[in-house]
């Protein structure tokens, strides 16, 4: 009698454990791991470690900003960073040594989905570091923390919703990143994408008529301007927690992108 | 009744209209077989091979591996070799094999006996935790027909497997695939070495500018010219002989005490020779070489491909 109790009481923990087994064994989820150990081994790592250091360095160090300041300067730094980074590691992968991975899956789907959330995950401890160095270097909150030396006005909430906002701006253009490689865009793609960002830049350092008509061209952008006024005001409203469904959804949207324009592209990779 | 492993129905790949690499090629390799395929650089082999694992698809025609035409999910029954495979070389022999086991559905203790398994298979059980960037071409080489093992494939295809490497290592490449094709494997093997295809394959197909000239088994390429060598006793000249006997029209060429015919007229001319009392030291069906094979029939594609160009040429300059 005890033992059956005690059986069926073990099998939803099995359950949980058999559920993450199976997830850590999925063929995108082996990709990712493998991806970030070889970018690791490889040494690009110290490349984003610098980086972030520099960024630290640069705009952090002589510290007297406030939450808004550190999470839209840190957003657009590790923005950039997300780009830089992702460029490295989808140029390692998409080379000829695609080949025997590939020729082991039975789609490419996973191959890509492991990238992108390879790509997206070295954001998180990148961001960490980042903010670490801030808050060590600075008081978190009052009544430590002096004007011109903190993180002012920072507190566990906003410093949570900021981040938030700004990791998935960072995964949205590191999956962009990778959306828009070769051999994964074609150079058309590529092209009206940079099409497109140049009108949106256009429309918004402009006042012709040209400009505002071409406002609605930066309607796509909403969720990703959202989430950077998650950082900028550190309180998360109904409208913002809509967009950042939204943006997730985006980065969703985007690696089946990836995913469908990759099965159709003849690798020729060298 | 073996099955069709690898089934290609007019297939057809260009990478641009002037770049045409396979045309109109039709070509099945059944269960069991060695196929070896043959050709110059740029013959159209690792295209063919590409299709085959779907990393590339065709501009038109039919292609099946085991059976799927979405060849990608045959991948879990196939062993490929890429002819330049790429590692990353900071991971050692047992760590790459290992994350491409994973890839194949091995995990924990199955998946390392299993690495260690071909490792030392490959005899690269001893080098297995060095770093791969300090693997010679022929370790290189062995470590891909490890991976190609892992999930203990139907199907093996091998791109150019000894290209590059020294004597010793391409004898122990070849040792490798005659095991397996011992095992009953199927194998496709791509190489530029006739003589390996020679002893490797049952079935060649040589292929030239996209186009397959030619495919069958060795055997009866080898004795495609269906001659017959006769070797007369005493040394006898053939030629005097041919023309005492008026067998000349039947003699394909004669060479010292040798007559060479076709296999067709061979009865009347040994009843010629036995009616004249001529004693003969041997008669053997005449073999060629794969690589007379390959020599001759590339030969003849090049004349017949010029001899149009040329009549059009002529052509031209009539007008």
């Amino acid at each position: 009698m005890s033992t059956s109790s005690h059986e069926t009481q073990s099998t939803p923990g099995l359950n949980i454990v058999q559920f993450f087994k199976g997830f850590w064994r999925l063929p995108s989820i082996c990709v990712a791991r493998f991806t970030l150990r070889s970018y690791i081994r490889s040494g690009w790592i110290l490349g984003d470690i610098v980086l972030v250091w520099l960024l630290y360095a640069a705009f952090f160090f002589q510290f007297g900003g406030n939450v808004a300041y550190f999470y839209t300067t840190a957003g657009q730094g590790l923005g950039v960073l997300a780009i830089l980074g992702t460029v490295v590691m989808t140029q390692r992968t998409m080379s000829a040594r695609l080949y025997l991975p590939l020729a082991r899956l039975t789609s490419r789907s996973s191959y890509v989905r492991g990238l992108i959330l390879a790509t997206g995950v070295l954001r998180v401890p990148l961001f960490l570091m980042l903010m670490l160095l801030a808050l060590s270097y600075h008081q978190f909150s009052p009544p430590k923390c002096f004007i011109g030396d903190c993180i002012e006005g920072a507190t566990v909430a906003n410093m949570t919703i900021g981040a938030i906002g700004l990791l998935v701006n960072c995964i949205i253009v590191s999956t962009l990143t990778v959306v828009l490689s070769v051999p994964v865009a074609t150079r058309r793609i590529q092209i009206v994408f940079l099409a497109w960002l140049v009108a949106v830049l256009y429309s918004n350092s402009n006042l012709s008529p040209l400009a505002g008509f071409l406002t609605v061209i930066r309607i796509p952008l909403a969720p990703l301007a959202a989430c950077y006024n998650l950082g900028a005001t550190g309180t998360m409203s109904w409208y913002g927690l809509l967009m950042l469904a939204l943006a997730v959804g985006y980065v969703v949207g985007l690696a089946l992108l990836a995913e469908f324009w990759l099965a159709q592209r003849d690798l020729l990779l060298q | 009744m073996p099955s069709p492993v690898i089934e290609c129905v007019e297939l057809t790949k260009a990478y641009s209209k002037r770049i045409i690499a396979l045309n109109n090629l039709t070509l099945t390799i059944n269960e069991g077989a060695s196929f070896g395929l043959l050709g110059e650089n740029g013959a159209g082999k690792s295209t063919l091979v590409r299709l085959l694992m779907g990393f590339i698809f065709p501009t038109s025609g039919r292609v099946s591996v085991l059976g799927e035409e979405k060849v990608t999910r045959a991948h879990p029954r196939i062993g490929y070799v890429h002819e330049r495979p790429i590692f990353e070389t900071r991971f050692n022999g047992r760590a790459y094999l290992t994350y491409l086991g994973t890839l194949c559905g091995l995990w924990g203790y199955v998946n390392q006996a299993r690495v260690d398994e071909l490792l030392e298979r490959v005899n690269l059980y001893e080098a297995a935790d060095r770093a791969i960037g300090t693997y010679s071409k022929g370790m290189l080489q062995r470590l891909a027909i490890a991976q190609a093992l892992l999930s203990d494939p139907e199907l093996l295809i091998l791109d150019e497997p000894t290209s590059g490497l020294d004597p010793r290592s391409q004898w122990e490449v070849r040792q490798i695939i005659a095991a397996l094709r011992k095992q009953g494997k199927t194998v496709l093997l791509c190489s530029h070495y006739l003589a390996e295809v020679e002893v490797l394959c049952d079935t060649v197909g040589i292929l030239r500018r996209g186009e397959l000239l030619l495919s069958g088994t060795v055997v009866d390429l080898l004795h495609s010219q269906d001659v017959v060598e006769i070797a007369l006793a005493n040394d006898q000249s053939a030629s005097n002989v041919a023309i005492s006997l008026g067998i000349g029209e039947q003699v394909i060429e004669v060479r010292g005490n040798l007559l060479r015919i076709p296999g067709s007229t061979q009865s009347t001319v040994l009843a010629a020779l036995v009616r004249a009392n001529i004693p003969i030291l041997s008669l053997n069906p005449l073999t060629e070489t794969l690589e007379e094979v390959y020599v001759r029939t590339t030969r003849l594609a090049e004349s017949a491909a010029i001899v149009p160009s040329a009549s059009g040429s002529g052509r031209g300059s009539q007008a």
